[in-house]
């Protein structure tokens, strides 16, 4: 069966129609679990709310797991899935500048477009600011940012070939991982709480 | 909150456990599944016959690429003009898998018979490799048909008798004189076929 | 305006819903045999050169006289060959049904060993590599087909299609002579090993 656009077994329309689909779940699964309020976003900063690292890490490991087993299964072909080269430098230097701006700003980029659409002015004015910010780019690419955007192309880079471990074993340390993390920033979370309480984010009714 | 998380770091343990026991071998990833070959296997146009492939050869189609699985003893004592050998034993070898490993050549199979070819056939199909044809009845049957060729018997019928002559005229490019002719062989030009690599970049991904 | 949240309980009845509905899926996917391959390349090519499965000319035509309960014969040719003319006590499951699930008893019968036999090589070859491929056990081939059999040996059909009918170039040269030319030899591929390359069908993606 394999992923379905890149083997022409669905249409290019139908194709976005599912992807619509997609998104609007992806928008209903966010605002249902809270993440267009910034304290709730900022918290992983803080240490008083560790949600955002549990729904990502949850979500990454159950589309790492779900994709491989139904390539197992036969159901998918893993070959033909894409996912970019590895340009260490720039990607880096952007991690670093997004930290910075989801302290600041209290939102990622798709956490922000789904407050603005619930009519949070923060999140109007962030993806704002975004937009600018992509302009920006766009316009000032080949002179400012050509040559940082291609330094430190390493090429598509599988991490469990390049340690030498099978793809199985490579999830099943990062499922392991992500499993401690949850436990510790339980522990992180129920301290920093105890010390300096913040009010449940839903009674304040934000 | 805790149930929810205590259900859903087992649900993800158990799950990337299961990974190891779903899992297949690195090898399988580019086999394709077994329903897909049987299907395969079972259609027709999976064999070319004698007079295509004498056609192919004596046109000098520069999309052909014969292997024969013979043994090298067999393989130097005769074999089809522009054949490469690749014993039976040894088509798994990585560097003789290299030469199927395109998608530009239409490669026939070929043995004595045709059991050695299908074995062949049947191993590459399944590893994913494509354009693979089996020549229909082996070399025995290739000889009998265009070296050995027999005049029609019977009423005099067109197909018959224009399948005759192209086989006469076949077996004059391999070196045997079509009836009573005493002229010499006609070097045959073997071309080599150049494999074109066709490497489809496609740009992906931003942000 | 206010986002709506459904209710925590509401929540993680849906979640385990969703997770039950995908572990029953892939669970029904991986029964399915028609799946998995029993045997790997390197077994099956190893298997096939050993010549395991496969029963000589001597033992078919043994098989084919004195009817045996520990065996049965199956005639995998199309149904109207069958009808012309077929092995005592042969019954029919042509080549290109062979699979359907019907057939399932009649081929894995457990103390039953199936004799299979057809035109020649090639249909039983195939059913040989479909069998061995799906892990089906209990079944011997015979590759000399059915006339051979029929005729109880006599028939010139050549028993091993792998065994050269001629000697090539002898014939060749043989003929040349006597048609006055000179057989060329054939032109052989200096095999130049190609450069394996990692096909890597570069897919277009997205983004987040």
């Amino acid at each position: 069966m394999g992923p379905l656009y890149p083997q022409g077994l669905i249409s290019e329309p139908l194709n976005l129609l599912i992807a619509l689909f997609i998104g609007i779940g992806f928008g209903i699964g966010l605002e249902a679990g809270g993440f267009t309020n910034t304290r709730k976003l900022a918290g992983v900063f803080y240490g008083y709310d560790f949600v955002v690292l549990k729904v990502f890490f949850t979500a990454a490991m159950t589309a790492a797991i779900g994709l491989f087993l139904l390539d197992s299964y036969g159901l998918m072909d893993i070959e033909l899935t894409f996912y970019p080269k590895t340009f260490w430098i720039p990607t880096t230097i952007a991690g670093i500048v997004m930290g910075l701006g989801f302290i600041v700003g209290g939102f990622c980029p798709g956490t922000s477009v789904c407050a603005a659409v619930t009519g949070k002015i923060d999140g109007i004015y962030f993806v704002t600011g975004a937009f600018l910010g992509i302009f920006g780019y766009a316009f000032t690419y080949e002179p400012l940012f050509e040559t940082l955007r291609n330094s430190g192309g390493l090429g598509k880079v599988n991490i469990a070939s390049e340690l030498g471990i099978s793809d199985e074993m490579f999830i099943f340390i990062v499922t392991v991982i992500a499993v401690i993390a949850f436990i510790v920033t339980d522990r992180i979370q129920k301290k920093v709480n105890s010390k300096n309480p913040v009010e449940n984010i839903e009674e304040l009714g934000l | 909150m805790r149930t929810t998380d205590k259900i859903v770091i087992i649900g993800l343990l158990l799950g990337s456990v299961w990974l190891f026991f779903a899992g297949k071998n690195a090898g399988d990833k580019r086999e394709i599944p077994p329903k897909k070959l049987h299907e395969l296997m079972l259609q027709k146009h999976r064999d070319i016959s004698a007079d295509e492939l004498t056609r192919r050869i004596i046109n000098g189609d520069p999309m052909l690429q014969i292997v024969d699985v013979r043994n090298e003893k067999q393989y130097n004592s005769y074999t089809l003009p522009g054949a490469i050998n690749i014993p039976l034993e040894d088509i798994m070898k990585t560097d003789n898998l290299a030469y199927f490993d395109q998608d530009v050549l239409n490669t026939v199979i070929f043995s004595n018979g045709t059991s050695d070819a299908q074995i062949a056939w049947n191993i590459l199909t399944r590893l994913g490799y494509k354009n693979l044809t089996i020549l229909r009845g082996g070399l025995n049957n290739w000889f009998e048909t265009i070296i050995l060729a027999k005049p029609p018997t019977g009423p005099y019928d067109k197909e018959s008798d224009d399948l005759y002559q192209f086989r006469n005229g076949a077996r004059v490019y391999f070196g045997v004189g079509a009836s009573s002719e005493t002229e010499s062989a006609p070097k045959p030009k073997v071309r080599i076929p150049i494999i074109k690599r066709k490497k489809k970049e496609v740009e992906g991904g931003c942000s | 305006m206010v986002g709506f949240k459904l209710n925590l309980k509401e929540m993680n009845k849906l979640n385990l819903f969703f997770t039950f509905l995908a572990i029953v899926i892939l669970s029904s996917c991986s029964d399915s045999n028609m799946r998995r391959y029993a045997k790997s390349p390197d077994q099956i090519l190893k298997e096939y050169l050993n010549d395991e499965d496969f029963i000589s000319p001597g033992e078919m035509l043994k098989i084919a006289e004195a009817p045996d309960p520990k065996y049965h014969l199956i005639d995998i040719r199309t149904p109207d060959l069958y009808i012309k003319g077929h092995l005592k006590n042969a019954i029919n499951v042509p080549l290109h049904d062979a699979l359907n699930p019907k057939y399932k008893n009649v081929f894995s019968q457990g103390n039953v060993t199936n004799i299979i036999y057809g035109t020649g090589n090639e249909d039983v070859v195939d059913l040989y590599l479909m069998f061995n491929e799906l892990g089906v056990k209990g079944n011997k081939f015979f590759k000399g087909g059915y006339i051979f059999v029929a005729s109880g040996g006599k028939s010139e059909a050549n028993i091993n299609d792998e065994k050269p009918a001629y000697n090539f170039a002898e014939k060749l040269k043989e003929l040349a002579g006597a048609a006055g030319t000179t057989v060329q030899t054939p032109v052989k591929k200096k095999a130049k090993k190609p450069v394996i390359r990692r096909k890597k069908r570069e897919v277009e993606g997205g983004c987040s």
